[in-house]
């Protein structure tokens, strides 16, 4: 899905996800031979897949003693508090922007012609191909104290020094909403076309103006394509490594970088597989609660 | 209330290098049932929707009461409108769904409940009020859009083909719901359809249209009895048309020759002169059909093609030799010769019977 930089903590995103598209409820019986066809399929998942998420769930408890010990260290430890705080605030602050400026560019794309549409959906996508280090480069060279944005801003008088845009929590919100934002405006953008747009007439023709109809019938119909799109982003937001890393200039540690500090650098394998369980734990949950709400299958494409 | 019709004139739109309405000039009396009627393509819809104000005229203006509406949005000009599928709002239920035009114009409570109460009463919906449309059938589903374009007294009230999505049976039924509806508000009603039953059937009065034109504007029995041209002859219920070339006047009748017989025709229209070519239209019902010529009038000797047996009536398709095939319909065949193919019989009508018309096909 994402860049093979940061795949663990997205793969756990979409790990997440997969029980709970999986809930049709036909009977196995019936399905025996398709069952048996997907056999070799099953046994990878399982071997390569479920088998090392369990290990890791295990490590969380056995290293470097069997017990809580690691989970303590939620409520105990300052350091693994402030990484979960500040994971959750840019997570957020990126769900939020992502998905508003995804609402704007799927609502203009729908109000566009069909060939103005198409360049708009290529410009959207072509941040897919880029690689996401390269990006958070690129950002990091634009929003630098000396970098070409502060200049301008400063040589027109607009500020009258720079800009403290990068190396912080602002650098790095920016550099992931706009990773995210293609990923906000795909789901966004399936929900609004399926929005019967004789709606909108209908309520100006029943003495609406273009404001009222927008806030009462259109909004309203795109709320499932909103809360899609900001599951999707929050979820993928949580697992993100390399922007945080490059753009935070370091004083910005999200729980993946946290997780790879604690295994790469001072061998806290348990105190890593503990944090990546939590994490784990946290979208699921999520999920879970939002399940109840929501109709995921149908927000996320899958029905 | 004369001082509150509709006034269209020479409204027109033009999209690209297609003109969709060609300049219309109509005038809607106020408390008018007047339909558009013509099939897909016509420019009809954008008639409608122009007058409900979802497209800008391309040139023209309309009057509401004498007052330029030309330029008011369509929430400015207070009418009230069924889409061609009812447009509910599916995230509301039938109450909130009628209530969204009330909540638009802040009529406070509770006058708005009581609005929506008699609303839903007079569409008999009161029961499904907190229903959402998706449970609702099609029939129901139209109701309430009619209750929701009703429920805040609009001056006009507009409908795309709304019982478009409806089987014949329902049809019918909300047909007749519709009429009486109009006759008990005595609202201005304009409704678009390209059933041409329909338009006949609940219609104070019609207009025609192709090719974003209005051929032709009148009450349902002016234009299925005095048809101006050949294409509305043809398009509201069934005719045959006879070609043929003027030969003179008897007395105050005309005399046309058609493929070597001598026929006649009343007509008022005294501009007709020998050698010109003129088209009439004759529904099936006015021609009568005989074992033997008796008589005076207009007879055509035939032979019979097929004939089909309909309950009501008898459809009979007759090969001539001078107008080629002509079809018929009689209440029953009263001869005790059996109808059988290639039996040679006499066609006979009234003078009075067809109608010349423009030919425009």
């Amino acid at each position: 899905m994402t860049d093979s930089v940061q795949p663990s903590p997205t793969g756990a995103a979409v790990a997440a996800l997969r029980p709970v598209r999986s809930g049709a409820g036909r009977t196995w019986r019936s399905q025996g031979p398709y069952w048996a066809i997907l056999s070799p399929l099953l046994i990878i998942l399982a071997m390569f897949y479920f088998a090392p998420i369990l290990e890791v769930l295990w490590l969380s408890f056995s290293d470097p003693e069997l017990g809580f010990g690691n989970y303590e260290r939620i409520v105990t430890s300052d350091a693994v508090l402030r990484v979960f705080g500040t994971t959750a605030r840019i997570c957020a602050a990126t769900t939020v922007l992502a998905v508003l400026i995804g609402y704007l560019i799927a609502y203009a794309m729908m109000h566009v012609g069909p060939r103005h549409r198409t360049w708009m959906l290529a410009f959207v996508l072509i941040p897919f191909w880029i690689s996401v280090l390269v990006r958070a480069f690129a950002w990091l060279v634009l929003l630098r104290t000396d970098g070409p944005l502060n200049d301008l801003l400063v040589s027109l008088g607009i500020v009258s020094e720079p800009l403290h845009l990068v190396r912080n929590e602002l650098g790095v919100v920016i550099g992931m909403t706009h990773y995210m934002i293609p990923y906000a405006v795909l789901p966004i953008l399936a929900n609004l076309q399926g929005i019967d747009s004789r709606l909108v007439l209908a309520a100006r023709g029943l003495g609406a103006s273009a404001r009222k109809s927008f806030y009462r019938v259109y909004l309203p119909l795109s709320v499932p394509g909103i809360v899609g799109a900001g599951i999707l982003v929050f979820i993928f937001s949580l697992g993100f490594f390399v922007t945080p890393a490059i753009l935070g200039g370091g004083k910005t540690v999200m729980v993946a970088e946290f997780v790879s500090i604690q295994i790469m650098q001072i061998a806290k394998w348990g105190m890593g597989a503990m944090i990546a369980a939590v994490l784990l734990a946290t979208v699921v949950l999520m999920l879970v609660v939002v399940g109840r709400f929501i109709n995921l299958k149908e927000m996320l494409g899958a029905r | 209330m004369a001082d509150r019709d509709l006034r269209l004139e020479a409204i027109s739109k033009v999209y690209g290098n297609l003109a969709a309405v060609t300049p219309t000039s109509l005038t809607i009396p106020k408390g008018e049932f007047f339909a558009l009627l013509g099939p897909s393509g016509s420019g009809k819809t954008t008639l409608l929707m122009m007058i409900a104000g979802f497209v800008a005229p391309t040139d023209g203006a309309l009057y509401l009461g004498g007052k330029p509406i030309t330029d008011d949005p369509p929430e400015a000009r207070n009418f009230g409108m069924v889409f061609q599928g009812y447009a509910l709002f599916p995230h509301m239920t039938v109450r909130e769904n009628v209530r969204f035009p009330l909540w638009v114009r802040k009529i406070a409570e509770p006058e708005a409940s009581k609005r929506i109460r008699n609303a839903l009463e007079l569409v008999k919906l009161e029961h499904l009020a907190d229903r959402l449309p998706r449970t609702l059938s099609g029939g129901q589903q139209q109701r309430v859009a009619l209750a929701r374009a009703l429920v805040y007294q609009p001056e006009i009230l507009l409908l795309d083909e709304p019982l478009g999505a409806l089987d014949r049976k329902l049809r019918g039924e909300v047909q007749g719901e519709l009429k009486a509806l109009h006759a008990k508000l005595g609202t201005t009603f304009i409704y678009v359809t390209h059933d041409q039953d329909e338009a006949l059937s609940m219609s104070d009065r019609v207009a025609v249209m192709r090719n974003g034109e209005v051929l032709q504007n009148g009450t349902p029995r002016e234009l299925y009895e005095r048809p101006e041209t050949k294409f509305v002859a043809d398009f509201l219920g069934e005719s045959n048309f006879i070609t043929g070339e003027v030969s003179g006047w008897e007395g105050g009748t005309l005399v046309y020759r058609a493929g070597g017989e001598l026929l006649r025709q009343a007509t008022a229209d005294r501009s007709l002169s020998p050698g010109q070519r003129i088209t009439l239209a004759v529904r099936p019902e006015r021609i009568v059909a005989s074992p033997q010529r008796n008589g005076e009038g207009n007879w055509l000797s035939g032979r019979i093609e097929a004939w089909s047996y309909l309950g009501k009536y008898i459809g009979l398709k007759v090969r001539t030799d001078a107008v080629g095939s002509v079809n018929l319909t009689m209440p029953g065949w009263t001869s005790d010769e059996a109808l059988v193919p290639d039996k040679p019989i006499w066609l006979n009508w009234d003078p009075g019977a067809p109608v010349i018309v423009r030919d425009d096909r």
